[in-house]
C-alpha cells in the first residue's frame, strides 16, 4: 500500500460512516464491519478530513486548533491517515 | 428536514420538535418524516433485501418474519444510536435520559401474518419507533394506539413513507397494534425501543457483526 504524504489527498470511502459518542468518533465501515474509535484529537482530524480531502488542508486546520509542534502535527497525522487507510476506512484520492 | 440520519451523523430541527412535540402529547405517537437520508436509505434496503428472514412468533401477540442478526442490523444500530437522535427525541416525547436504541428488523406479509394490542412496557423502554424500511407503498399496516380501558383510539397513523419513523410512547396503561398488511406489498420495519439503563457504546462493543480495531 502506497504511505500517504502530506501533499496527497484522500477520500471517505462511500462504504464508511461515522458518529461522534460521548465526546469520541466511532468510525465504522459497512463492509468490513470493523470499526474505529477516535479520540478528541482523532475527532478533529476526521472532521477536517470531511471537510477537506487536502491532507494540507487538515493539517492546517488542526495546527490552529491544537497548542501542537508543527512536525509532531504532521507526524501524527500521517501516522493517523496511514493508519485509517490501512484498515479500509479512507482511500487515496 | 426536521430529523435526519445521515452518514456522518444527525441532523435535527429543534423547531420542528417543539411542533411535533404538541401532537405527540395528544396523540401518544407522531411521525418523523425522512429520518434516514435517501442515499442511506437505499445502502439499508439493499442490505435488508439481501438478508435472510425467519419466522418469529411474539406468543399470542404478534408474528412476523424477522431479519437474522447481521451486520446490517449492526448498521442501523449504528446510525439511530446518536446523541442528537436521543435530544431530539427527548425533546418531542418528554422522555429523559435517553442513551440507547436497540430494534429488530421485522417484515409482514399482506394476509399472513397478525399484531394484536399490545402494551411493550418492559424495563428501560420507554419509547417505540418504527422506521419504515419498504421500498414500495403497502397497504394496511396502521399503527393505533389507545388507553387499555378504552375502545377509542388516541392517535393512528400511518407509516408509509420510505425512512420515516413513528415514535410512540410506551407506559403502564397504553397499548398498541399495527392492523394487518392488505394488498400485495409487504412491510418492512426497523423497530425497537429507546432507553436509558444502558448506552449504546456497550451494545456496539457486544454486536457480534462488528469488530473494534485497537
Amino acid at each position: 500500500m502506497i504511505e500517504l504524504k502530506r501533499s496527497d489527498r484522500v477520500l471517505i470511502p462511500d462504504a464508511v460512516i461515522s458518529r461522534e459518542i460521548e465526546g469520541e468518533t466511532v468510525v465504522l465501515n459497512l463492509e468490513t464491519g470493523v470499526y474505529f474509535g477516535l479520540d478528541t484529537v482523532g475527532t478533529a482530524i476526521w472532521n477536517a478530513l470531511r471537510q477537506s480531502g487536502r491532507l494540507e488542508d487538515v493539517y492546517q486546520t488542526v495546527l490552529q486548533q491544537f497548542d501542537v509542534q508543527p512536525a509532531a502535527l504532521e507526524n501524527d497525522l500521517l501516522r493517523f491517515v496511514n493508519q485509517l487507510a490501512s484498515k479500509g476506512l479512507l482511500a487515496g484520492a | 428536514m426536521i430529523l435526519q440520519v445521515t452518514a456522518h451523523g444527525a441532523l435535527a430541527d429543534p423547531a420542528s420538535a417543539d411542533r411535533l412535540a404538541s401532537r405527540f402529547a395528544a396523540e401518544r405517537c407522531v411521525v418523523v418524516p425522512g429520518l434516514i437520508e435517501p442515499a442511506l436509505l437505499a445502502r439499508v434496503q439493499d442490505a435488508v433485501d439481501a438478508a435472510e428472514f425467519v419466522d418469529r412468533s411474539h406468543g399470542d401477540i404478534a408474528t412476523e418474519l424477522c431479519m437474522s442478526t447481521n451486520s446490517c442490523l449492526g448498521m442501523l444500530h449504528f446510525l439511530v444510536n446518536d446523541p442528537v437522535v436521543f435530544g431530539f427525541i427527548e425533546r418531542v416525547t418528554g422522555a429523559r435520559g435517553l442513551s440507547s436504541f436497540h430494534g429488530r428488523v421485522y417484515r409482514r406479509l399482506p394476509g399472513v401474518h397478525h399484531d394484536s394490542w399490545h402494551s411493550d412496557v418492559y424495563p428501560d423502554r420507554t419509547i417505540g419507533m418504527s422506521v419504515n424500511l419498504s421500498r414500495d407503498a403497502y397497504e394496511g399496516g396502521i399503527f393505533e394506539i389507545r388507553d387499555d380501558d378504552s375502545p377509542s383510539v388516541h392517535g393512528v397513523i400511518a407509516n408509509v413513507g420510505p425512512g420515516d419513523a413513528l415514535l410512540f410512547k410506551i407506559a403502564d396503561g397504553l397499548e398498541h397494534r399495527v392492523t394487518p398488511v392488505t394488498g400485495r406489498v409487504p412491510k418492512t420495519a426497523f423497530a425497537g425501543w429507546f432507553g436509558g439503563a444502558r448506552d449504546y457504546v456497550a451494545r456496539l462493543r457486544e454486536d457480534p457483526f462488528l469488530r473494534e480495531e485497537e
